[in-house]
């Protein structure tokens, strides 16, 4: 029997805690369950899931659709790309069976790739490796989730490159029928006609759309700040994410930057540190350009974004003496008049 | 007590999944959680499955393919309130895949009608031969039609003729081309003169006192004139799709076929393929086999030529496709379709591998999973036993099938 591989490359950095993490997460379930009812793709359709930020990992191996059981999806600090394109590759060198005269291999392995960002490290060994050995015996499908990735290094890596609009929980639904859909025709297809190749459904262009690589297009700045505090009470850690938002400042026609907070997520520490970057924590944003102070995820506390002076940030309940988790510290807090630098994570 | 109910909440337990109307059991390791009881699990009625809380265990075997929520109520086992919890994590069904594939009639009304089952079966020169062809799997559950076909005829002077032909699933009207090659090429030897000299030729090439030039010649004549019957029905082909007003590739199908006949010195089969459905032949004993052609897999998976190509003929390999054999004797000589060939030898290497075979004989005496046999002694119903026992379940392989026995 000849599998049709299907690889997930998920970028899981910080800044998809929150809303799309939950998204690519019940996604993910859709499109098994939606699998496992068509059968041409029960009976071809292997799939694998691959994450990435500061490292990367396989989440889960290549497997029948049969076998398939959603995956818990993590979240580390980075986003380096070239680690999750090795991570892809090896995967590939070591799953994907190749046609000999003793064996019929595997069909070509279609992957998808969702970034929400910029790489964070040099991908440039990384590009040039898939483009050299696994860029002709394979599909790669790559969707920048939101308009913050950088679309011409992406396209240096596929002619298939779409972005989609991340608006609301309804777009994610569509979208992630899209992909079902083109897996289905794709695997369909291949059975009824032998013939390889990704058979990319019909999208609504306001959910998914193609981006011209002729074009140049410009970087884009930072949407998002995630800081990752732990709970003064149980030592567990959460993300607190910050949007970038713009007001109309006191000089008339200039805007001012800053970021509102959209909320506040519990985290599982050892899988956060599996995928996160093993580099010193050194990006700083001033707490004066962020908006409001959610509370604390993981005991309630009233604010969740209180800073030690050993730089950690944590929660506390009100004014006064309070335990810094990370260093044992114990210290009165009140309210900071001045701003002050906060450490952020690396996106 | 919270952190241990809170850690439980927030473990990842994976339960591997269950399929529809096969046993399962799943018992929680409860080593991981021990402070934990869990006191019952709900939603699994929803799929027929019963929780036992004693040891921890899901069993049953369900009834309905289906991806549920269930909810495991668990209370910590110090807590002298037995207060509970909920915990809730998905839980599958997965369907048997055979469940899945529908059976939809192929439409009359439309151009090019074929039937969606035939089985043939004769005497064959003093030998006989049964031949069933299938609509694949996938072609049953969208509606469309068998793309294979195949074609016996006795033939003037003691000649017969075996044509099988495995339309392209990419191509429109696949059926109409297969038929028509089978049908054509057929028809193209029905001609009694071209067959005496044919025969004639064959005892001078394979007469052990005659010259090497001789031989030769005999060989060039044979050669020739099977070569010349293919290309007029590649010309045919082209005649065909024009009077349709369809285009040649929307016919693209592939071809093998086998001409026989006894002579005194034994049974002579000339032959040709294109394409990758394989001929075969099996010697008296059982103990070897011979494959008359190659297959045309292509450099990339799925690749194959076919006769509707006419770039086939300007190839060097062109001479190679036909075949001159002569066996004393044989037990059975096989023609297929990849429907057949893909499941049971899955590649090219094995079609000459006298184990597979072996095992492929076996297989057609009922050591297969439906215990079908097709009894080729006792042979009053073997049309119906081939029919039947094509029926065989094969992951992954919905193609039609045809499958030609002279035996």
């Amino acid at each position: 029997m000849r599998r049709l591989p299907i690889y997930f490359l998920l970028d899981v950095s910080e800044s998809m805690i929150g809303e799309p993490i939950e998204q690519v997460q019940e996604g993910i379930a859709t499109i098994i369950k939606e699998l496992k009812t068509d059968p041409y793709a029960l009976e071809t359709v292997w799939i694998s899931i691959i994450g990435f930020a500061g490292k990367s990992k396989t989440i889960t191996p290549l497997q029948d659709v049969i076998t398939f059981y959603p995956p818990k999806i993590p979240i580390g600090s980075g986003t380096s790309l070239s680690k999750g394109l090795e991570e892809l590759m090896n995967a590939i060198d070591r799953d994907v069976v190749k046609t000999t005269y003793e064996r019929k291999g595997d069909w070509k392995p279609i992957v998808f790739l969702f970034t929400d960002g910029i790489p964070t490290d040099d991908s440039e060994k990384a590009i040039n490796r898939w483009n050299n050995d696994y860029r002709g015996k394979s599909n790669l499908v790559i969707i920048s989730i939101g308009d913050n990735t950088n679309l011409n290094l992406l396209g240096r890596l596929s002619d298939q490159v779409l972005l989609f609009n991340n608006t609301d929980s309804n777009s994610y639904k569509e979208f992630f029928k899209w992909v079902t859909a083109s897996i289905k025709t794709t695997s369909e297809n291949i059975n009824n006609t032998n013939k390889e190749g990704i058979d990319l459904s019909k999208s609504n262009p306001d959910i998914v759309e193609k981006i011209d690589l002729s074009k140049n297009h410009s970087l884009p700045d930072n949407n998002f700040v995630v800081l990752s505090g732990k709970c003064s009470t149980n030592d567990k850690m959460y993300l607190l994410k910050f949007k970038k938002a713009l007001q109309e400042s006191n000089v008339p026609g200039f805007q001012t930057r800053f970021y509102k907070v959209e909320g506040a997520y519990r985290i599982d520490e050892n899988s956060y540190w599996e995928y996160s970057a093993d580099s010193a924590i050194s990006n700083k944003i001033s707490s004066e350009e962020l908006y409001g102070n959610p509370s604390c995820p993981s005991c309630g506390n009233n604010f969740a974004l209180a800073t030690c002076i050993c730089g950690g940030i944590h929660c506390i309940n009100g004014d006064g003496n309070a335990k810094c988790p990370w260093c044992g510290n114990t210290g009165f807090y009140g309210m900071a008049e001045g701003g002050f630098d906060i450490n952020r994570t690396l996106g | 007590m919270n952190k241990d109910k809170e850690e439980f909440r927030e473990e990842q337990i994976s339960i591997p999944n269950a399929n529809v109307k096969k046993e399962y059991q799943f018992c929680f390791d409860s080593s991981l959680f021990p402070k934990i009881q869990i006191n019952d699990i709900k939603n699994l009625d929803l799929v027929g499955l019963q929780f036992d809380a004693e040891k921890a265990c899901i069993s049953g075997v369900p009834t309905n393919a289906s991806q549920i929520d269930i909810e495991i109520e668990f209370f910590h086992k110090e807590d002298e309130n037995f207060e509970i919890d909920i915990k809730k994590i998905p839980f599958i069904v997965n369907a048997d895949p055979k469940d899945l594939w529908m059976n939809k009639p192929s439409p009359t009304d439309s151009r090019f009608p074929k039937e969606e089952n035939v089985t043939f079966s004769s005497s064959f020169l003093d030998k006989k031969i049964v031949v069933a062809s299938k609509r694949g799997r996938s072609h049953a559950h969208e509606g469309t039609f068998r793309d294979d076909d195949f074609v016996v005829k006795s033939l003037p002077d003691d000649w017969n003729v075996v044509a099988v032909a495995d339309g392209a699933g990419s191509a429109k009207f696949a059926r109409a081309g297969s038929k028509f090659v089978t049908e054509n090429i057929a028809e193209s030897f029905n001609n009694e003169t071209f067959l005496q000299n044919l025969s004639s030729e064959i005892i001078s090439y394979f007469d052990g006192n005659n010259s090497e030039d001789a031989k030769i010649k005999s060989k060039a004549f044979v050669i020739n004139s099977l070569y010349k019957n293919v290309k007029q029905l590649n010309e045919a082909l082209n005649q065909f799709a024009d009077s349709e007003e369809i285009n040649l590739k929307d016919l693209h199908t592939t071809l093998i076929f086998v001409l026989v006949k006894k002579f005194d010195f034994g049974y002579v089969v000339l032959s040709f393929g294109v394409g990758d459905c394989p001929i075969n032949v099996i010697d008296e004993n059982e103990e070897s086999v011979k494959l008359l052609n190659f297959l045309d897999v292509g450099e990339f998976s799925g690749g194959t030529r076919f006769i509707t190509m006419s770039d086939i003929f300007s190839r060097p390999d062109m001479a190679d496709r036909f075949g001159i054999n002569c066996f004393k004797d044989f037990s059975k000589l096989f023609l297929m379709t990849d429907g057949i060939y893909d499941p049971k030898f899955v590649v090219e290497s094995k079609l000459e591998n006298l184990e597979s075979w072996k095992n492929f004989l076996k297989d057609l005496d009922g050591k297969n999973e439906d215990q079908i046999k097709v009894d080729f002694a006792e042979d009053q119903n073997i049309e119906n036993q081939l029919s039947d026992w094509m029926d065989f379940w094969s992951k992954g392989n919905h193609d039609d099938r045809t499958l030609a026995v002279i035996y």
